[in-house]
């Protein structure tokens, strides 16, 4: 075995790898194979922003058919002659489906609120409309209910049409379970959209960093002929990997701005069809996540290429 | 000191490249190793720094077990033999000092040492005035001593030169081995020469072993021309 002479001097090597010296040689790599990096910063930059704007406009979809939730009422209205011992007999069962989990919540609307919201709804220019039904409101009290699950909406109606005391019931069942199949359809094909892209990222990431360590290999390949250990080898590499992945998120974080205030906002948010979510509320999402993502696909693609040529 | 006990290569396509393999070189020693192509001096140099594993027998390489060392530890085993190949293997981006500062960069030494040894071993080779040259900007000959300095830089006690002289024209193949021996003398490194260039072999009268079809079948010290044949 070696001698006590030798097994000193390479724990005493050992202990003198500075973190200085690893961050220059990243440096001196970036810079170096300069048409490399860049095509490894654009390429992942690209990617991060397609990721970015396909995250968004899943946001947005969601958002937006949640402002649509109102489908997902039912009113139930109540016999215009019910006496206080009806709508307390209504209320019960309400309170007993709700404690069952079939309805979400519910509001009990009197007559009198429902004829008030309707003068607010159609504003001060139509009050005259209402002044003929001041003394005798034709409208009925009503129960708002909210309900929990779309497809056990059909049971409900039923078992609502049972209680002694309700009249009708209004409901846009057919319009609910659309919007509801209409967010899930959307959820599932940006979901795998994204994943696609990012397993897609991860090739062309790889490929690209692969090709700027090729360049490399007689470096590598003396670095461990002289004995420089695995992790003197690899660790510039992944602080290169760590750099080029900053710098990309950086850059996608200042693309995806832009195109998030003036192609997002300004452009399709000017149609009024379309409620986006505003950029303040989302940009340390977009931050975290470019960051997270790129450094963690960079410093992976960094690492894996170099083990083939440290077979010296 | 490098011992072979028995040793065999068989590669996985089945080639058979060494077998029974018995060879003792002792500390500060210079030798030549020759033989024609294929007859196993290369594989002999990859099994030397752990390129190659051994398929059988023992060798061992400056206290290191070759058949048993595990892959962590080979790195250091690396640090005890300089190599030096036939194609020089500079980096072109980099000056002829920075070639041989790499070395010593690679294994954590501290920077007022890799001036000193780099100084000092830029002007063991000649070279005292090349320091800041690109290899592009330097001969043959002058590229092979840099790449000896960079395998001397890290004082080995193995140099291990294989065909140093191939790429060089012969009044530099004499000098460089002029070099080596000095280097030998004055270093007490043990030199272990790879090559094909019988004159020179026949020149320096050092000790001589011949491999053919992957087994020792000459070692002489003093061997020569005659002898190899």
């Amino acid at each position: 075995m070696p001698s006590n002479n030798l097994r000193s001097k390479q724990k005493k090597s050992a202990r003198r790898y500075s973190l200085g010296y690893f961050f220059k040689l990243a440096f001196f790599g970036v810079f170096r194979n300069g048409v490399m990096s860049l095509a490894s910063v654009l390429v992942l930059t690209s990617c991060l922003i397609v990721m970015g704007s396909f995250w968004i406009i899943t946001k947005v979809v969601n958002s937006n058919m949640e402002l649509l939730d109102g489908y997902n009422k039912i009113v139930a209205f109540v016999d215009y002659d019910a006496d206080t011992v009806t709508l307390n007999n209504i209320n019960d069962r309400l309170k007993d489906f709700q404690s069952k989990g079939y309805i979400e919540e519910y509001e009990f609307v009197s007559r009198d609120t429902a004829l008030q919201d309707e003068k607010e709804k159609y504003g001060a220019e139509y009050a005259e409309l209402f002044e003929n039904y001041l003394d005798e409101n034709p409208l009925k009290d009503s129960f708002r209910i909210t309900y929990a699950e779309s497809y056990s909406v059909q049971d409900l109606v039923y078992n609502l049409q049972q209680i002694s005391g309700i009249s009708s019931i209004y409901n846009r069942v057919d319009i609910a379970k659309s919007i509801d199949d209409f967010k899930n359809a959307a959820s599932f094909i940006f979901t795998w959209l994204t994943a696609l892209l990012f397993v897609v990222s991860l090739f062309v990431i790889r490929n690209t960093i692969q090709a700027s360590v090729y360049v490399r290999r007689d470096e590598i390949s003396i670095m461990s002929c002289v004995g420089a250990t695995g992790f003197f080898i690899t660790f510039p590499y992944v602080i290169e990997g760590f750099i080029i992945g900053t710098l990309s998120s950086v850059m996608a974080f200042l693309g995806q701005t832009y195109i998030h205030k003036y192609v997002l906002t300004d452009v399709v948010g000017s149609y009024g069809v379309i409620e986006v979510i505003p950029f303040a509320q989302v940009k340390y999402y977009y931050l975290l996540g470019f960051l997270i993502i790129g450094v963690v696909t960079s410093v992976i693609c960094s690492m894996s290429p170099v083990g083939k040529y440290r077979k010296v | 000191m490098i011992e072979f006990n028995n040793v065999n290569k068989t590669y996985e396509n089945g080639t058979r490249a060494l077998h029974n393999v018995n060879l003792c070189i002792e500390q500060g020693e210079f030798v030549f190793i020759v033989g024609d192509s294929g007859a196993g001096k290369t594989t002999l140099t990859k099994l030397l720094i752990c390129e190659e594993r051994l398929s059988g027998g023992t060798l061992k390489v400056n206290g290191y077990n070759l058949s048993k060392i595990p892959r962590r530890k080979i790195p250091f085993l690396r640090r005890t033999i300089g190599m030096v190949f036939q194609d020089f293997r500079l980096l072109p981006n980099m000056t002829a000092a920075e070639n041989v500062s790499f070395a010593m960069h690679v294994i954590g030494e501290p920077k007022k040492l890799i001036q000193s040894r780099v100084k000092r071993f830029m002007g063991l080779v000649g070279l005292s005035d090349k320091m800041d040259s690109f290899p592009r900007e330097l001969s043959g000959g002058e590229k092979q001593r840099v790449a000896l300095a960079r395998a001397l830089v890290n004082r080995p006690s193995v140099i291990i030169a294989d065909e140093p002289t191939g790429n060089i024209d012969p009044a530099m193949s004499y000098e460089m081995m002029k070099l080596l021996l000095h280097i030998n003398e004055v270093e007490k490194m043990t030199i272990v020469v790879i090559t094909h260039q019988l004159d020179l072999v026949n020149t320096f009268n050092k000790r001589v072993i011949t491999i053919r079809d992957g087994a020792v079948v000459s070692d002489k010290i003093g061997g020569t021309y005659d002898a190899i044949k």
